[in-house]
């Protein structure tokens, strides 16, 4: 029995507190919806009929569809654990499996956010680092809802708000933290790299950036060839070690960039051993002074006044260079050169989904990093600052792997990682993609987190093959986490001229009975969160601090009263019997009894597991060390984390900071220090572009050329995203309520009585425009499809945007509520309006609904139109599917009285 | 019993910061989860799965917008802003649901001005509810007894807890640090500092229920009223030789 | 706020129960025994009724009995006692009428005093709260007891004429009528001062009314809860208007014309039936009254919704 669930005090993120989902945590876990057993599929795919089968049994089947693949053709598995907390193990299973086919939710999550970080700074916002709170005179949030690090934010906000500093909430909707922003900037979805160009070049036309910190931190020194002729236009020069150049003003020559007396210049075309070349520095001069970067030539495409924009440039200025922060604690920096002090600008970004989920999103975020760096406001107190182990530079990351050490052996490297240019796509040798979701091909050269949203569709329509086994793990691909609901459910249950499934085998784990359940074949059924192991690794997204590395655990604190497993128990036990790599000891048996045991005595690297702290066999060492068995043990005494703060000297400009690096090698987040300056100018995206203008082996299909030379500018830049349109002028957007996260609340008692039934809140203007009343209805049509909705009316909101919160709409008969429960009546999706395809092009092709980088899903590109419509007769929104079976029946509509048992 | 008690010293409440609630109802859930199983009955849910779910809280976070008085629409410089709102019982000076009480369940407490209902007392004929100007009580569907906020009685004189615990659940869980709790009849506390510090306000005073539980309004937001912010200088203009100019300035600088 | 049905039934038919109560501790009415007899019967079991039917609105009726500790602060608690009281003082009254055929006088003047003052202390507990501006105003307590007078009267004329054969006594009629034109002047003006009163906004009620105009975006609850039932109940405008008129047509003007017609029947039978209908039209009336009483009433909660 729980009675009660609180934060930690001692708890290096959360400190304490607990959002509307941790404390809901009862109704979770005694949740209806939970699942019971393993489920073998009896009616039609959709249909919800299962039987309740052993672990045996399901076992048996599992391996019986797995074993014959990995035997035969290894990449026939594709294996996407969608929102995956354990992507350390879930990827080192699939490669010990040897299937090419792995990713988790980052395609249609925030790879674009991912992305841009790591190639530029070497780490990106969300888990990868976060605002000096404590410290910073400015914030600005863009495109942020209840995403991840929900609580830190909200206490970030209130720190800095009680500090004097000012938030600034550039957001097409103005609730959540946009709503105690101090000023909110109520842009239009899909430009906010437009705006902040328009900031930067207010910040180069007043001259107001930090050259010092540039020159030193940042490639705008280094020497770009500048020969039109040359192949190797727009790379950067290097000497013979490869070692990138710079010109050096004093001498008046070209210098390795690691050279320690070396005095970039930032101006000036010079020629090195004849060829003509030009700093990134004035590059970007030249790019961002232009005129159309002007405040005034971007102020109405953003919806923003100009002179709005030319305050906010004026307060950051103000902001970071005339409040210096300075933390009087020397330092040395990479090449050995003593500081003083470090020196921070107080302006702190941070951004989330909405700049995110467009196509043009890897760009604009792009454009968010070079504002952080023009300013000298990145990993220095009071701007942003990393969390170990990250940054962590493009150089120490590994390239995508799709190749097999042998026949139906594992994959030789992990599946995910860094391309450094077109030479790391995984193309086969007739181009034809290597992978399911089509990832690191021309379609999306650097989805470096895989492409979920294109499995199911590319599956169904065997491009680029067919598979046989799609296993998903808590991803709703039949409902919200899917464009094009509908069609998705099409896809999950047609038929081949035999009537059999075109994906013939669907294995899915979920600890409850979501909409995707009806359609798999067979389900592994997983614990709540109270009743399993799990670990925030170092291996994966840890829990740490700017000036702490922090991992943590969970462990159960009730038994299951059901017939359910962890998910990652499951696995490991499935890859002991499909005898994987790794996962069997030199006698064929398990070696890994379950997740826990995993968790303490994997070892990656020698003395690197998935937690860092009491490692060693008497628990005292940290980082790297080898296993204690007694580990979790010490993490329950401790409160379930470890925490090990960052020697003061270390703590900021970690990417150049010798004492960070060394403490960097020996907690085992590499094995060597690695260095670093942060890249304006991102080669690698030259690469790309200069094949696609003809150059190298590898160049990108007709179809794609001028598209992959347009948007891959090595230095950022903004274009419109795909869908703009005179037809549909609105654009149409959701976000998670604070209360809910996705799908998972509606099942929970509590959290469902605050968001019953969502909304679409449409500006004031449009109502009235259209003719639509507060609390009537409206159709809300795409080029795709159409829904119908009921209307709320809105003041604060972009006036050419609708937006209501996701997923709260529901199927009838899924998560164990009443066929009338409000969810599945008036509850509705916007993915119903959102096609994975953009209409066809002149060529007939349709491209992707998708960032052309990196392959993210571009929810929010969607554009519509809207008009009144008669209320539904039913009082139910369209469309309406019909009603799935539930394989664990209603919740009970008794009287719910936590607590009486015992009060 | 039914009478209120004579001004008690201690005033016990909560200051609520308007300026930084986000609206996440954490406060919500966290009342929800202590109290179902804290001081007196349950605080049940009707058809918790089914249509139309509803339940007994203490704590309700509403969403107000706000549209300026002038009309400005047209400017994105004044826009319509939102204002996250928390509605619990302001245990009241003189709190009208406790003398309207038949049966005496509803009672002030003397020594710290908590405002509650003892259940065992109470007929459930709701008058107090009808009486109170802030909806913060309930009727209990299952158990037909009035529910309100005990400013978690059972946690903050709890000398089973440690005693930075022992604050309401819902002050202890808020990210935002919007609720406050502390001793509003001293002036010196840190609650009625901060209520002294930023014009916090009580609701509707005039209804004479005079809270103890104070507001503290959004703080004003740009500055968009007041004098021309300064415009940074264009580099271009002064010198003929514009960014490059500036440029080996800064540089010399450098050096 | 919620019409219960428990409560108007309550507050109408212990008001003419009560009502009729005044009337005979006046010493109104026939002396016979079959007059007293039923008389009594009906003013007891009216004010019974209403008051059984008040326990139907508690949560906890077992818990009814505690209801009578509070005198000294709850109107409601008043309002039981007072009712207890009157009781009481009705028994004594109805059984020394029925044992000793003479109704004591100064007994009677007791009853029929307490009788008023439950009834104002029934009003009272609408009255007293600041929270529902339409109830806060003396001319609450004069609605409650004008009606619960006139209903007692019209009732007490339905009985006597009824068990008189159809004789009908101008006197009588007077004594019923003026009291009913007293309570449709008082209705009326009770009316005219809710059109005029003053309500809380949600920027009163929030504090934030220096901001701007203030407009609930979102209620805190996706589905309707005990408190929006209860609290923020909203009445249809038309629905309100047609029911103003039953109150008026069947409350007031019908048991007018109606009395005036059984004045001048040509038949005994139909001045009884005639009589009895009055009685009837105006006890709708009521119902529709006090079903609008609550109806109508905004509670300042309702300004946070």
């Amino acid at each position: 029995m729980i009675r009660y669930i609180q934060g930690n005090k001692d708890h290096p993120v959360n400190r304490g507190v607990l959002c509307a989902k941790g404390s809901a945590g009862i109704m979770q876990h005694y949740s209806p919806a939970r699942l019971n057993a393993p489920l073998k599929r009896v009616g039609p795919r959709g249909s919800g009929q299962f039987e309740e089968i052993s672990w045996d049994e399901a076992m048996d089947i599992a391996v019986s569809w797995l074993k014959p693949i990995r035997e035969s053709d290894p990449k026939r598995l594709a294996f996407f654990p969608g929102r995956d907390q354990s992507q350390s193990l879930t990827g080192w299973w699939a490669q010990q499996y040897g299937t090419p086919n792995y990713a988790a939710h980052g395609g249609f999550c925030s790879v674009n956010m991912a992305a841009a970080g790591l190639y530029m700074l070497g780490g990106a916002f969300w888990e990868f680092g976060q605002p000096d709170w404590e410290r910073t005179r400015y914030v600005m949030i863009f495109g942020v809802a209840e995403d991840h690090d929900s609580n830190p934010i909200k206490m970030g906000i209130a720190k800095a708000k009680r500090n004097g500093a000012k938030v600034i909430g550039i957001n097409p909707v103005r609730t959540g933290y946009n709503a105690v922003a101090d000023e909110w900037v109520g842009i239009t979805p899909g430009t906010d790299g437009l705006f902040v160009l328009a900031l930067i070049h207010e910040l180069f036309r007043t001259g107001n950036v930090d050259l010092d910190y540039l020159l030193n931190w940042t490639n705008a020194g280094w020497l770009v060839n500048n020969d039109p002729k040359s192949p190797e236009l727009g790379m950067f020069l290097r000497d013979a070690d490869a070692k990138p150049l710079i010109w050096d003003r004093k001498k008046n020559k070209a210098l390795p960039n690691d050279d320690p007396e070396g005095q970039p210049s930032p101006k000036g075309e010079v020629t090195v051993d004849g060829i003509a070349a030009i700093p990134v520095f004035e590059l970007m001069a030249q790019k961002y002074l232009a005129v159309d970067n002007a405040p005034d030539a971007v102020a109405e495409r953003c919806g923003i006044n100009a002179k709005t924009i030319k305050r906010i440039a004026a307060e950051i200025v103000e902001a970071a260079f005339e409040n210096e922060v300075v933390v009087e604690t020397p330092w040395t920096d990479w090449l050995g050169r003593r500081h003083e002090r470090f020196v921070g600008r107080p302006v702190a970004l941070h951004a989330m989904r909405g700049i995110s989920a467009h196509s043009n999103g890897f760009q604009t975020c792009r454009t968010l990093h070079l504002l952080q760096l023009l300013i000298g406001a990145v990993e220095v107190p009071g701007g942003f600052r990393f969390k170990p182990p990250y940054p962590k530079p493009v150089d120490a990351h590994p390239t995508p792997t799709s190749a097999n050490t042998k026949p139906n052996g594992p994959l030789n490297g992990p599946h995910l990682g860094l391309p450094r240019g077109p030479e790391d796509l995984l193309l086969n040798d007739d181009g034809t993609p290597a992978r399911i979701d089509k990832a690191f091909t021309w379609d999306m050269p650097l989805s470096i987190h895989g492409a979920m949203h294109t499995v199911i569709s590319n599956a169904a329509t065997g491009d680029p093959y067919k598979i046989d086994t799609l296993f998903l793990y808590m991803a709703n691909m039949a409902w919200n986490s899917s464009m094009n609901t509908s069609g998705t459910i099409d896809m999950l249950t047609a038929k081949d001229d035999d009537d059999n499934y075109t994906i013939p085998h669907i294995i899915y784990s979920d600890a409850y009975s979501s909409e995707m359940v009806a359609y798999a074949d067979l389900i592994l059924p997983d614990t709540t969160y109270l009743e399993r192991h799990d670990c925030i690794s170092l291996l994966d997204r840890p829990i740490s601090e700017p000036d702490a590395v922090a991992d943590s655990i969970r462990w159960p604190v009730v038994e299951p009263d059901r017939d359910v497993r962890g998910f990652q128990s499951t696995l490991i036990a499935l890859g002991a019997r499909l005898q994987l790599p790794g996962f069997v000891t030199e006698d064929g048996s398990a070696k890994y009894s379950d997740y826990a045991d995993y968790m303490v005595s994997h070892e990656r690297r020698p003395g690197v597991g998935p937690l860092g702290g009491w490692r060693g066999a008497d628990g005292e060492s940290e980082g790297r060390a080898e296993p204690n068995p007694n580990q979790l043990m010490r993490y329950i005494e401790n409160g379930g984390f470890w925490k090990s703060e960052i020697p003061e000297s270390a703590r900021y400009m970690k990417q150049v900071n010798k004492d960070y690096q060394e403490w960097a090698v020996g907690m085992g987040f590499f094995d060597k220090p690695q260095p670093y300056q942060f890249q304006l100018y991102v080669e690698p995206l030259r690469k790309f572009q200069a094949a696609a203008e003809g150059h190298g082996p590898i160049q990108p299909p007709e179809h794609l050329r001028s598209r992959v030379a347009e948007t891959f500018d090595p230095l950022p830049i903004w274009y419109p995203d795909s869908c703009e349109s005179e037809e549909y002028p609105l654009h149409a957007i959701t976000q998670r309520p604070a209360a809910m996260y996705h799908s998972w609340g509606s099942q929970n008692a509590w959290l469902r009585q605050l968001h019953t039934e969502n909304a679409l809140y449409v500006p004031a203007t449009v109502c009235d425009k259209a003719g639509i009343e507060d609390g009537g209805w409206a159709w809300l049509i795409s080029d795709h499809a159409r829904i119908r909705a009921p209307v709320r009316r809105m003041e604060a909101v972009n006036r050419n945007t609708v937006w209501t919160w996701n997923a709260v709409g529901k199927r009838s008969g899924a998560w164990a509520l009443s066929e009338d429960a409000n969810e599945a009546q008036r509850g509705f999706l916007l993915n119903h309006l959102i096609s994975e395809l953009l209409p066809p092009k002149e060529d007939g092709l349709r491209w992707s609904n998708s960032d052309p980088i990196t392959g993210q899903a571009a929810w929010y590109d969607l554009r519509v139109r809207i008009e009144k419509a008669p209320p539904p007769p039913d009082g139910a929104s369209e469309p309406h599917l019909e009603p799935q079976e539930s394989p664990v029946g209603t919740g009970s509509s008794g009287d719910l009285t936590y607590g009486k048992d015992w009060t | 019993m039914t009478s209120l008690p004579q001004p008690s010293k201690k005033k016990l409440g909560l200051v609520i910061d308007l300026d930084t609630c986000v609206g996440c109802h954490a406060c919500v859930i966290s009342c929800k989860e202590w109290n179902t199983s804290g001081y007196g009955a349950p605080l049940s849910d009707q058809n918790p799965y089914g249509k139309d779910p509803s339940g007994t809280w203490l704590n309700r976070v509403h969403t107000f917008e706000i549209t300026p008085n002038v009309s400005r629409c047209d400017q994105p410089d004044a826009p319509a802003q939102i204002v996250h709102f928390p509605r619990s019982c302001l245990h009241c000076e003189d709190a009208p649901c406790v003398t309207v009480c038949p049966t005496g369940a509803s009672y002030k407490r003397s020594e710290d001005g908590i405002v509650l209902v003892n259940e065992d007392a109470c007929m459930g004929c709701g008058l107090c509810a009808w009486a109170c100007p802030y909806g913060a009580r309930e009727l209990d569907q299952a158990e037909g007894v009035m529910k309100k906020c005990t400013l978690c009685i059972d946690r903050i004189y709890n000398e089973n807890l440690p005693e930075e615990d022992r604050i309401p659940a819902c002050v202890r869980t808020c990210p935002a640090e919007a609720r406050h709790f502390g001793d509003l009849g001293d002036p010196e506390s840190s609650v009625s500092k901060l209520v002294a510090e930023r014009d916090g306000f009580t609701l509707m005073p005039e209804k004479y229920a005079k809270p103890v539980n104070h507001y503290l309004p959004p703080r004003s937001r740009t500055d968009i009223d007041g004098p021309e912010p300064f415009a940074l200088a264009s580099l271009a203009e002064p010198e003929a030789t514009g960014f490059l100019g500036w440029l080996d300035k800064a540089l010399e600088r450098l050096n | 706020m919620y019409p219960a049905i428990s409560i108007i039934a309550f507050s109408t038919l212990s008001g003419a129960g009560f009502g009729l109560m005044i009337w005979l501790g006046l010493g109104f009415g026939s002396d016979e025994q079959l007059s007293a007899w039923v008389s009594l019967i009906i003013a007891g079991g009216l004010a019974a009724g209403g008051l059984i039917s008040s326990i139907f609105h508690l949560a906890r009726p077992d818990r009814a009995w505690r209801a009578f500790s509070q005198f000294k602060s709850s109107w409601l608690s008043r309002e039981g006692v007072m009712a207890l009281a009157t009781f009481a003082v009705f028994g004594i009254y109805g059984l020394t009428w029925l044992l000793t055929e003479n109704r004591p006088v100064g007994l009677g003047l007791l009853m029929s005093l307490l009788a008023f003052t439950t009834v104002f202390t029934t009003a009272m507990i609408y009255t007293q709260l600041r929270t529902v501006v339409h109830w806060h105003t003396p001319l609450t307590p004069l609605v409650f007891i004008s009606f619960s007078i006139s209903s007692g009267g019209i009732t007490l004329i339905a009985i006597q004429t009824i068990l008189a054969g159809g004789q009908l006594e101008l006197r009588t009629l007077v004594y019923g009528l003026i009291p009913l034109i007293f309570a449709g002047v008082v209705k009326a003006i009770w009316w005219q001062r809710a059109a005029h009163t003053q309500f809380e906004t949600p920027g009163t009620a929030t504090g934030l009314e220096h901001l701007g105009k203030v407009h609930l975006l979102d209620r805190p609850s996706g589905a309707p809860t005990w408190l929006t039932k209860e609290l923020v109940f909203v009445v249809a405008r038309r629905r309100a208007t047609a029911l103003r008129r039953i109150c008026l047509a069947f409350g007031i003007v019908a048991p007018l014309v109606l009395g005036l017609l059984a004045w001048n029947s040509p038949s005994l039978l139909l001045t009884a039936i005639l009589v009895f209908f009055s009685l009837v039209m105006h006890l709708i009336g009521i119902f529709a009254e006090r079903w609008l009483f609550f109806a109508e009433a905004e509670h300042v909660v309702a300004t946070y919704y």
